[in-house]
């Protein structure tokens, strides 16, 4: 691999006396496309801004093309980035938001009229070129403010956020166009989302955030199947994966409830101790014997049956690609195959099968 | 067509009595400027004038010096408009938008400010122009020579800055959204660029407001430029100028002209404001709709 186009080592960021970002280090290949997700709170924002150039660096290095930044202002970095509430300049019209950082670097007017152009082709922006942004629906003004990333041609994007403020439907729409855009230009895209399906279609690699540590990093298929901890697991995917506590006794997990549920005899919790086992919900499989659980709501969506049940005191989601007639209240059986366990020691760290 | 809405009538009917009131004096003013002397002595004084004296408003310039009274007004009252804008809105704009230390610190001092009115300064920015060394014939300690008295220096100077133009153009600024700074630092604006291409465009409405007070309020002072330019008429501004006549002319022969140059007075700022209201409305509104 060449040069990581962004690599941050040992990053970290305090507000005063409160450390929000602790040794946070991800190297960002060229043309690679890495989502950072995590709960409000985990500090993925405040990395953006770091790498921007809006807030300063604490203590660690950044890096953008193997230059080491952490004093260089945000105007001279060649980042662009896309704003959660877009950032339109209110007083310019679209044509003039998407030339300004041209007029900035003083570009000739033909090349920037050049440019502007090619931009607003690709976007499907020629015909709002002369409206103001207030003029603008919003799934508009997001492509203007992707369209004022693209112009200036830079080293990498930075996206805070910028689906949130669309309804569902256009958010499925603009995620495809993104991704395109991105195969298109193919340059380093780090993108900050707390919607995890967001992170799963659209990323090459998904850093999972959390109380501004790096839980976790990895493809986004790698999180789903080898979650590093309780956190991952229950953050990726939806509905989320479930998790049934309990006391490793010989080749049983025993719950608080008395249940006794076999595990793989490979899995590394120790005889005695706390253990959790980790199961998706459409791994779990509907069986005429097994463990019964009490259905507490059944969702239909069509394609799907989604069964909110109970096991003593935990919650077991079940989905499955079928039509199942069953009411709450019902007890159903259910199998939880066991090449499907996820184990977790009682910190919530992944237990690896031997 | 519908007839009209009682409340819409009523409504209409306060405007209306509003609008009166205001206008009223105005006419009054403008038909005195219109009458002849001998209107004016008679008993009982005729008040619509029967032969309209439009020369005295041209009198007004023959007679008195009015041409150098309104180039005085038009210049102390522009560069003091002019200044305040410049200064509050660079002050206000810091005092929004950069956490430096000490920026809680001045905002309380500019807030502070408010609480000494003008008239307890006079003295004290009195001396300090009287005084101030090297100028005016002073010497290095201030003495010697008269300062900056009778200059348009001491005319302007005194409120090139205010503490209402600063927090008010400070509210202004704390409405332009952070990430539309953001994004210009990142499209490679610099800081004083942004102030220029995207703070002041943003904040018009609250300049265009700031201008009008600052204008109107300073086309009318009087008490300063009496205590500064006594000794030099020639700084006399409109007011001041008009002011003084009445104490020149006892009777009221003149009182005609006086009327005139009242008039006369008034239109500059009334240019200003039909110049500026459509700003200047928006200003006034601005910040109860979130934009």
């Amino acid at each position: 691999m060449s040069v990581a186009t962004v690599s941050l080592s040992g990053v970290g960021k305090a507000f005063g006396p409160a450390t929000i970002l602790h040794d946070v280090s991800i190297e960002v290949a060229h043309g690679e496309f890495v989502a950072l997700v995590g709960p409000s709170g985990s500090g993925k924002s405040t990395l953006l801004r770091m790498i921007a150039g809006l807030e300063e660096v604490t203590s660690g290095e950044i890096r953008i093309d193997g230059r080491v930044v952490n004093d260089v202002p945000a105007k001279a970095r060649d980042v662009a980035m896309v704003f959660q509430n877009y950032a339109l300049y209110p007083h310019m019209t679209v044509a003039q938001n998407l030339g300004f950082a041209l007029r900035m670097r003083r570009l000739p007017r033909a090349e920037i009229g050049r440019r502007v152009g090619e931009v607003a082709r690709s976007l499907n922006l020629e015909e709002l070129l002369d409206r103001y942004p207030r003029q603008l629906s919003g799934g508009e003004r997001q492509r203007v403010a992707t369209g004022r990333a693209i112009v200036r041609q830079p080293q990498v994007f930075l996206f805070d956020e910028p689906l949130s403020n669309l309804d569902a439907a256009l958010r499925v729409h603009v995620r495809a166009e993104l991704r395109a855009l991105h195969r298109k230009v193919g340059v380093a895209s780090i993108y900050v989302t707390h919607d995890q399906v967001e992170a799963m279609t659209m990323a090459d690699r998904i850093v999972v955030l959390r109380g501004g540590r790096i839980e976790q990093i990895g493809a986004p298929l790698d999180l789903y199947d080898r979650p590093a901890s309780i956190f991952v697991a229950t953050f990726i995917g939806s509905p989320a994966m479930n998790l049934l506590s309990g006391i490793r006794t010989g080749d049983t997990l025993v719950t608080p409830d008395g249940v006794a549920l076999p595990i793989r005899t490979d899995c590394l919790g120790k005889e005695g101790e706390p253990l959790t086992l980790g199961i998706r919900p459409e791994h779990v499989l509907l069986a005429a014997d097994g463990v019964a659980l009490r259905v507490e709501a059944v969702e239909q969506t069509g394609a799907d049956t989604m069964i909110m049940a109970r096991l003593g005191a935990a919650e077991v989601t079940v989905v499955r690609r079928e039509r199942i007639d069953v009411a709450p209240g019902a007890h159903v059986h259910v199998q939880l195959p066991q090449e499907h366990h996820h184990y977790f020691d009682a910190e919530g760290r992944r237990l690896p099968a031997l | 067509m519908r007839p009209p809405h009682p409340l819409a009538l009523l409504r209409y009917a306060a405007l209306t009595l509003g609008a009166l009131a205001m206008a009223l004096p105005f006419a009054d003013m403008f038909l005195g400027a219109l009458r002849t002397p001998q209107e004016l002595l008679a008993v009982p004084q005729v008040y619509w004038p029967r032969d309209p004296q439009w020369r005295n408003f041209a009198r007004v310039f023959d007679e008195l010096p009015m041409a150098t009274w309104l180039a005085n007004s038009v210049f102390v009252t522009s560069a003091i408009t002019l200044l305040q804008l410049i200064t509050s809105a660079m002050a206000g704009y810091a005092l929004a938008k950069f956490r430096v230390p000490g920026t809680t610190l001045m905002l309380r001092l500019v807030l502070g400010a408010q609480m000494f009115p003008f008239f307890l300064l006079i003295i004290p920015i009195f001396f300090l122009l009287r005084f101030v060394p090297l100028l005016g014939g002073n010497d290095l300690w201030g003495q010697g020579g008269s300062g900056l008295l009778g200059s348009y220096a001491a005319l302007v100077l005194p409120f090139a800055v205010s503490w209402y133009g600063i927090f008010l153009m400070r509210q202004f600024c704390l409405g332009v959204p952070d990430e539309v700074i953001d994004a210009a630092r990142l499209d490679g604006a610099g800081e004083f660029r942004i102030f220029l291409t995207i703070v002041l465009p943003l904040i018009r409405p609250g300049l265009a407001t700031l201008g009008i007070f600052v204008f109107v309020y300073h086309w009318n002072e009087v008490i300063w430029t009496i205590t500064v330019t006594r000794g030099a008429s020639g700084l006399q501004t409109l007011p001041v100028g008009i002011y003084l006549l009445r104490g020149a002319f006892a009777d009221q022969s003149t009182e005609a002209l006086q009327r005139a140059a009242i008039c006369i007075s008034v239109l500059p700022v009334m240019l200003v404001f039909l110049g500026l209201q459509r700003f200047y409305v928006r200003g006034l509104t601005a910040g109860s709709v979130k934009g």
